[in-house]
């Protein structure tokens, strides 16, 4: 890092924050506060939402996914558009009916106060949680990679967030989006096209993406039914769009983005423009990661992309077993050099088996080389991360790109995770106070002591982010914990709204009960490993939905024979 | 009806758009991997 990366990085973040601040002080009440003011015009709920689901993870780690996978990933959002659609057509006319401030408010309109109140408790352990990992997630990468201090870095991004989330609320988060989303894909773009420039002058574009496709990196779409394989098209069709429907339609962090629409209109349009450009977004971030791949064709690249790797391995016992791989990575290196050139002369289908061959014998050399890292690891008593996918892409940046830009790309993940982190926080703030606290409470208060008690909700709620930011190390593999702890609630959650959208003769208490029930089968489910993880979303999503018919058809039955 | 349940909406063209989009999205990678 040279000084004109720290001006770019440090400038970007500080512009934005103070821009946020300044422009959005002076909340005047609840509206204000908690729905923008209803001023969002459609691009900027569009941006919003993209910006909110868009985490750092989201461009440190799928440029990895892309150089190790291909573009396969990019199936996953296939279901996204169809759920756009459902949300415009059955969630937005609702809530904007019902002049709704949270998505659990629906649910106490629909049913009764105990179903909102266990599912906005059911939506803060889960965001809660996950506002922490927002933060930790890209700051253990930057702090492994750049050698800050992890703790100091979490407690950086959430203060940073924390100042202009708190003082104006989902303006704020609304107006430091658009500018957080502006620095990403400039970022992005420049990154690309300077990838594309530092291949040797004889490949150009469609060479460098025969050179991908024969390595099987363009292998986009996969119509195999296979329950394994997670990126299908058909997963993507319909577990995405089950997915999208119960992220972007019952998860409080992006229903907020669009109920600051200026109307229904201004907020269906919104979510279209997401459901527009979500998919080539996605597409576009794979093919930077694929351009990376074709990069390291022709210029060398380590074993391993995790430097907390090098540590582990260097000092076991393993370090020569090491040493061996990496002189045969060199050799491979050596060899693909001659097969791609052979290729870029006379592409014909025999060369393109030796590059794919070729890029084979690498992974298989990178595979060993993770089982060593992992033995070291274990004979250190040490976690070091073996999968260096989150890695690849901020190599590339730190070790190629020119001065400036480096803090200009550094500037794109940071926006990334701070863009992610106020929606949540923004979000978790609101439920507290509007479901929790507001709605509980006895006597009745003004506008201002809710305004005021929600910047206090937004405030503590960033101070536990940080806090589980900065333990997050001492759990292993919190990431996923967090997942699947998403995976444990989200169904169960998304159930209760399909009932009460779908499901007319269902009561509050059959449903109350049918959740209460699913949620313990989903928790007994996960404890006894039932099925993947991933799967308790939809098994909950269904558990309740028949539980709650169950309960509902025998409380009419026993009603109509009393009589 | 009551006004907790979704009501009939009108079908905006913006939906068939954006269905249609990720058709030839579709269709466009089918290509591109086809090509590649």
């Amino acid at each position: 890092m040279q000084t004109l990366d720290w001006i770019v990085l440090i400038g970007t973040l500080v512009t934005i924050v103070s821009y946020g601040t300044w422009k959005t002080r002076g909340s005047k009440n609840v509206q204000d506060y908690v729905r923008g003011g209803n001023e969002s015009k459609w691009w900027t709920i569009g941006l919003s939402v993209m910006a909110t689901q868009a985490s750092a993870i989201t461009f440190l780690s799928t440029p990895g996914q892309a150089f190790h996978d291909g573009m396969g990933f990019v199936q996953f959002y296939f279901g996204l558009p169809i759920a756009m659609v459902i949300i415009c057509m059955v969630f937005i006319p609702l809530y904007h009916r019902l002049k709704v401030y949270t998505a659990y408010e629906f649910l106490e309109n629909r049913f009764d106060l105990k179903t909102r109140s266990l599912t906005a408790i059911l939506f803060l352990i889960q965001r809660g949680l996950s506002a922490g990992i927002t933060i930790y997630a890209p700051a253990i990468i930057l702090s492994a990679v750049l050698g800050w201090n992890l703790s100091y870095l979490n407690i950086i991004i959430g203060i940073l967030v924390i100042i202009y989330t708190v003082s104006g609320g989902t303006k704020a988060v609304s107006i430091t989006q658009k500018q957080q989303m502006a620095v990403i894909f400039i970022g992005m773009f420049i990154a690309f096209f300077l990838i594309i420039s530092y291949l040797p002058p004889d490949i150009t574009f469609t060479k460098a993406l025969d050179i991908a496709g024969a390595s099987g990196k363009m292998d986009v779409l996969n119509f195999e039914f296979n329950l394994d394989n997670r990126y299908t098209v058909w997963t993507g069709v319909i577990g995405g769009t089950f997915l999208a429907l119960s992220y972007f339609g019952t998860d409080q962090s992006q229903v907020q983005r669009y109920l600051s629409g200026k109307s229904m209109k201004e907020m269906q349009m919104g979510l279209i423009f997401n459901g527009l450009l979500k998919v080539p977004m996605q597409f576009f971030i794979l093919l930077v990661g694929v351009m990376v791949f074709v990069f390291y064709q022709f210029n060398a690249s380590p074993i391993n992309f995790n430097p907390a790797s090098d540590d582990v391995i260097l000092n076991s016992s393993y370090a020569n077993e090491y040493n061996t791989l990496q002189e045969e990575q060199k050799r491979i290196f050596e060899e693909k050099q001659l097969v791609i050139q052979n290729f870029s002369e006379n592409p014909n289908k025999e060369v393109s088996k030796a590059i794919q061959l070729a890029n084979e014998a690498d992974k298989n050399n990178r595979d060993k080389a993770k089982l060593l890292i992992q033995k070291a690891a274990e004979e250190q008593n040490r976690i070091v991360e073996t999968n260096d996918k989150d890695y690849v892409f901020i190599h590339f940046i730190l070790n190629n790109l020119p001065r400036g830009l480096i803090g200009l790309l550094l500037a794109v993940i940071l926006c990334a995770a701070m863009s992610s982190t106020a929606s949540e926080l923004n979000a978790l703030a609101s439920t507290t106070a509007l479901d929790l606290y507001k709605r509980n409470s006895r006597e009745v208060q003004n506008e201002m002591h809710y305004v005021k008690a929600t910047k206090w909700f937004t405030l503590g709620w960033g101070i536990l982010a940080i806090i589980i930011a900065c333990v997050a190390y001492l759990a292993d593999n919190l990431i996923q914990l967090v997942n699947i702890i998403g995976s444990i609630f989200y169904g169960n959650v998304l159930g209760i709204f399909l009932l009460a959208f779908f499901f007319k003769f269902i009561k509050g208490n059959a449903v109350f009960i049918a959740a209460l029930i699913t949620q313990a089968i989903v928790i007994l489910g996960w404890w006894k490993d039932w099925m993947p993880y991933l799967w308790l979303n939809l098994f909950g999503c269904i558990l309740v939905i028949l539980t709650a018919i169950l309960i509902q058809v025998s409380i009419t039955y026993n009603e109509t024979t009393k009589r | 009806m009551t006004e907790n349940s979704p009501q009939k909406q009108p079908w905006l063209k913006l939906y068939t758009l954006v269905l249609v989009a990720n058709v030839i999205y579709i269709i466009l990678f089918y290509i591109i991997m086809q090509s590649f």
